[in-house]
């Protein structure tokens, strides 16, 4: 048999079902929210799996096409710390879906049967032999291109090659999709033949190695293996970009979802705050009726510790039941994000995962928060004198206080607002943490949709300062020398053209990018600090370089430093001579005059031009493109198109995917909040049931009774929404804070006065809307059992 | 000698008029999970205009109950309760929301005042409700009806700024609101000293003189026994009046 205390901290909860129901759930929320920081783990765990599966490399070195025969790579193999050997071909060109032409990768792979790095598995169909490809599932996902077994594509080749060949299948491949996913272009897998037959020279264009020991040090000692055997048994004349060493326990994507991840962390912490905020509430709301029971319980021998006992415990089996549904729930939600992820980023299907120390974690502080909590409210509870809680006579509210003198004012109301609103001061505690609840998810919603503002700005500003309208370039194959530009300037609808050359290195040991510009860019940079070089410095080959915004601030230069810079032929020393505001290529470059660049890379073309068109209009610039691309590969190019008004459009619709997903978990902080509002309406509607009954037996009709709680509602949800307006700027800067130092990339900061206009909206009729469950509980309750109510 | 002619005259013959109030055979049933409790058993009961009725009994007896029949605050199990030739249970509870506004002044134990308005802003209140007058000739008649109960000068106080007794004169003050023909009290006095009571009981004694019908329940038998009538409820039942 339970002891009678025991049973008084239960029954508590359970004489009002719906308080405690609103109470658990929104506990259960906001220890739900904890489940997210499972997500990366379990995403972790899926990926791994995918990366064993893929074999994925841990070091790619790229080349121009290079004969490598199997010999060749098998005698690689035998390297010390090489465990296995892969080689591939690369053709970036384009394809035609249908009528439209759009980019695309041809990935050429030996031999399917005997895979050892970066596997290229097959989902359905076959394996592609020389005259068949493998449409890659991620092309399906992103909508580019759904083609299966039995289908037909149409490659373009260099110079008048064209070849439709048909789909064996459908493919996968870490690499491959993520590229298709990232670079908005098709990607399909063959073998090297079919990309000798499309134009290109025969040859790999990348080494793939899996080595024992992946430390710097061992890698750069395989590298110097690999390229002494390449030297002396092959026509290798260098490698084309740096060596790209995979750090162990990382995939493609792993910091986008990892960054991401961490923003949505800080919903977590603003859930938790707002259940604890409720849960106060509640726990202050129900020891203060029971001020009778409590005199009662100190009058026949209870002393204040067993009074504080009985309603931690309520408080413990509030947070117990909460704890466990919400743990439940966080699971879930963790499971639901990884999937999310999973299928849309990395097309594959992690399975369900459970990580225990954050269940755990995310129980304990279920059960720890409602106590923790209650302190407040369960410390006066336990301190009311035996007199005051035995009086019949409730204590009367009202006062001559200052906000309470002031709501008086407010005569021009209707009397039932009048009503509603003065109430708001009998609950001070209780209205004041309601304000700050809605106050936190209208700051939230505020912080977000400046965030979503941001990011489509400053996205929109990177592409701003471009005026040209298509970037060309190539990657392999011939790079564009005089005749490529003869034959650019002699396109119809082109009005200029200008080269520049872009090309990988390692700043600080972390990569970037520095990019070759004539003295007077199609690229317009806007320059934060210093000066943009010289056309002297330019003609000379000065060694100078601007920086870009992002990386002179997470590497520490400033004007007047001098960096070095590992590119693919060596070290290159410059002086860095301003610093500019761009962010492109994420703001991790380096720009220094076209003729320098060329001279450190020991090279008299360049790979890629600007191209600025005749006219602005989309048409014109698509039918311009074709042509240019139809022109330089009948002559042997092997080009990549840029299209600016695309891919502005498809940046900012990126941008807004991400943003959307970090929206939908600020609703999380919103739904606690509207729970908030109900638990505090209904427990004004409980507490007033009485008056209610008065008030019907006074001539009150069910409008009446419907308008002093809406009042009190609006007038709550208002206050809300003004101590939102400098949570929201707060958040919003902190969000950008957040997004520099995670994701390195600075947004500018917009707060839009529309937004207020629209989270103002946006509260009220989520109010009132809301408001309606205790409402219609109010005007039902008939005279006699309000007035009898207890 | 002389024959006196004794002339009659005819007998004037009396109006009938229908009482103000009649229960007939009223009972009333609290049901709560599995207990039944009956606490009226068939009550009749009728009341004319004007009249000063005490209803007395022992706790339970169902005098509360009664009361409550006869605003509407609750409905019969079983019987007609009829107020001014109206039959209650004919009504929807918003009607019989409306219609005690306008026809039933209710005075309540513990006044219950509503704490954040003003003694005359409580008294103007089923005004509100009844949406009868412009604002200014609501507030003239709250303001009346305070200086009537002897609030005249605490008209911007608050309940909490009031003694019990200055309560108990603006629940009065709200209840004559309206203008109603019958005043109920449920134990008005019950939580007054003595001298308020009796001030209180003067109160309502002048209204039934200016006509109006009061009811009270009380468990004074001395304040009973001052109306002009008392009703003794046992048991659920009327056993004397």
């Amino acid at each position: 048999m339970t002891s009678a205390l025991f049973k008084k901290s239960v029954t508590d909860l359970t004489r009002r079902k719906a308080r405690a129901l609103f109470a658990v759930l929104t506990l259960a929320i906001a220890v739900a929210s904890v489940g997210i920081f499972a997500a990366p783990s379990l995403m972790n765990q899926a990926m791994q799996k995918e990366v064993q599966a893929n074999q994925l490399p841990d070091l790619t070195l790229s080349t121009k096409p290079l004969v490598v025969t199997s010999s060749d790579l098998t005698a690689l193999e035998g390297l010390p710390n090489v465990t296995a050997v892969g080689a591939h071909s690369y053709f970036q060109t384009r394809a035609w879906i249908g009528e439209r032409r759009v980019k695309a990768l041809v990935v050429g792979v030996p031999d399917y049967a005997n895979q050892q790095v970066n596997v290229v598995s097959v989902v359905s169909g076959a394996a592609p032999t020389s005259v068949s490809v493998l449409t890659d599932v991620q092309n399906g996902k992103q909508g580019r291109y759904s083609g299966t077994t039995g289908d037909s594509i149409r490659i373009v080749g260099i110079g008048d090659r064209t070849l439709t060949v048909p789909v064996s299948g459908v493919g996968r491949n870490l690499i491959g999709g993520q590229q298709a996913s990232d670079g908005d272009l098709v990607v399909l897998y063959s073998t090297p033949d079919l990309i000798t037959r499309l134009g290109v020279d025969p040859g790999y264009s990348t080494l793939e190695f899996r080595l024992r020991d992946t430390s710097k040090p061992a890698a750069a000692r395989t590298v110097d293996g690999v390229k002494s055997y390449l030297a002396a048994n092959t026509a290798f004349k260098g490698f084309s970009d740096l060596p790209a060493l995979r750090e162990p326990g990382s995939y493609p994507g792993k910091d986008i979802f990892e960054q991401l991840a961490s923003l949505m962390n800080v919903f977590t912490v603003l859930a938790l705050l707002s259940a604890l905020v409720l849960i106060s509430n509640t726990m202050s709301t129900l020891i203060g009726e029971q001020r009778r029971e409590i005199g009662m319980m100190k009058a026949i021998g209870g002393t204040k510790k067993q009074v504080r006992r009985i309603y931690l415990r309520t408080a413990l089996l509030l947070g117990g039941v909460g704890s466990i549904v919400g743990a439940g729930l966080g699971v879930l939600i963790a499971n639901a994000i990884v999937r999310y992820f999973g299928e849309s980023f990395f097309a594959i299907s992690p399975g369900f995962g459970v990580v225990v120390p954050v269940v755990v974690a995310s129980v304990l502080l279920g059960l720890a928060a409602p106590p923790l909590a209650s302190l407040p409210a369960i410390r006066r509870g336990a301190r009311i004198p035996v007199r005051e809680g035995l009086e019949e006579v409730p204590a009367l509210e009202g006062s001559q206080a200052f906000v309470d003198r002031a709501l008086r004012r407010l005569d021009f109301l209707p009397r039932t607002a009048q009503i509603g609103i003065r109430s708001i001061t009998r609950r001070a505690r209780r209205s004041l943490t309601t304000v700050v609840q809605i106050g936190l998810a209208v700051g939230t919603l505020l912080a977000v949709l400046a965030l979503v503002n941001s990011v489509t700005t400053t996205t929109n500003t990177v592409w701003n300062g471009a005026k040209f309208d298509v970037l060309l370039n190539t990657a392999v194959g011939k790079q564009f020398d005089t005749k490529a530009v003869q034959i650019m300037q002699t396109t119809p609808g082109v009005a200029k053209t200008q080269p520049m050359l872009t090309n990988a290195v390692k700043f600080q040991g972390d990569d970037a990018t520095v990019t070759g510009f004539m003295q007077q860019p199609l690229f317009e940079q806007e320059m934060v600090d210093g000066r943009w070089y010289t056309a002297a410095e330019a003609a000379s080959g000065a060694h100078v370089a601007v920086i870009a915004k992002n990386l002179a601030r997470t590497s520490g230069t400033g004007v007047g430093d001098t960096v070095t810079l590992q590119t693919a032929t060596g070290p290159a020393t410059f002086t860095v001579i301003g610093i500019t505001s761009s962010q492109w290529n994420n703001g991790v470059n380096f720009y220094v005059p076209l003729q320098t660049l060329k001279t450190v890379l020991d090279t008299d073309t360049v790979n890629g031009y600007f191209v600025a068109m005749t006219s602005a209009d989309h048409g014109v610039i698509d039918r311009t493109t074709t042509r240019l691309e139809d022109r330089l590969t009948e002559n042997g190019y092997a080009v990549g198109t840029t299209v600016k008004y695309s891919s502005q459009e498809q940046n900012v619709q990126a941008n807004r995917r991400i943003s959307s997903a970090i929206a939908i978990l600020g609703l999380l902080v919103v739904a606690i909040s509207m729970v908030g509002l109900i638990n505090a309406i209904t427990m004004s509607v409980l507490e007033r049931t009485r008056e209610i009954g008065v008030l019907r037996c006074i001539g009150a009709r069910a409008r009446d009774i419907r308008r002093v709680f809406t009042a009190e509602g609006i007038t709550v949800s208002l206050a809300g929404w003004l101590l939102g307006i400098p949570i929201g700027y707060a958040l919003a800067r902190m969000f950008i804070w957040l997004m520099l130092k995670i994701v390195k990339l600075e947004f500018a900061f917009t707060f839009p006065p529309v937004n207020l206009l629209i989270a103002l909206g946006g509260t009220l009729v989520l109010a009132l809307l809301i408001m309606r469950i205790p409402l219609r509980r109010a005007v039902r309750f008939k005279p006699g059992e309000a007035i009898r109510y207890a | 000698m002389m024959t006196a002619t004794i002339t009659r005259e005819a007998p004037v013959e009396l109006e009938t008029r229908a009482p103000l109030i009649e229960l007939d055979g009223v009972q009333k049933v609290y049901r709560t999970g599995k207990l039944e409790y009956p606490a009226l058993r068939g009550v009749e009961l009728a009341i004319d205009e004007a009249e000063m009725v005490a209803i007395v009994g022992p706790s339970g007896s169902g005098k509360t109950t009664i009361m409550n029949m006869l605003t509407g605050i609750d409905r019969p199990t079983a019987g007609d309760v009829f107020v001014d030739g109206r039959r209650l249970n004919d009504l929807s509870e918003e009607e019989l929301a409306i219609w005690r506004g306008q026809n039933v002044g209710i005075v309540f134990q513990f006044f219950q005042l509503l704490p954040t308005l003003t003694a005359l802003e409580n008294a103007i209140l089923p005004l509100d409700f009844a949406r009868k007058g412009s604002k200014h000739e609501r507030a003239q008649i709250a303001r009346h009806n305070l200086e009537l109960v002897g609030l005249g000068d605490k008209l911007d106080h608050l309940p909490a700024e009031l003694s019990g007794g200055e309560q108990q004169r603006v629940a009065i003050a709200r209840a004559l609101a309206s203008d109603p023909k019958l005043i109920i009290g449920d134990e008005p006095t019950g939580n007054l000293d003595t001298q308020t009571a009796a001030d209180m009981f003067e109160l309502l004694r002048r209204l039934n003189e200016e006509g109006k019908t009061v009811l009270y329940v009380t468990h004074d038998l001395d304040l009973a026994a001052r109306a002009s009538r008392v009703v003794t409820i046992r048991d659920g039942l009327v056993v004397g009046q």
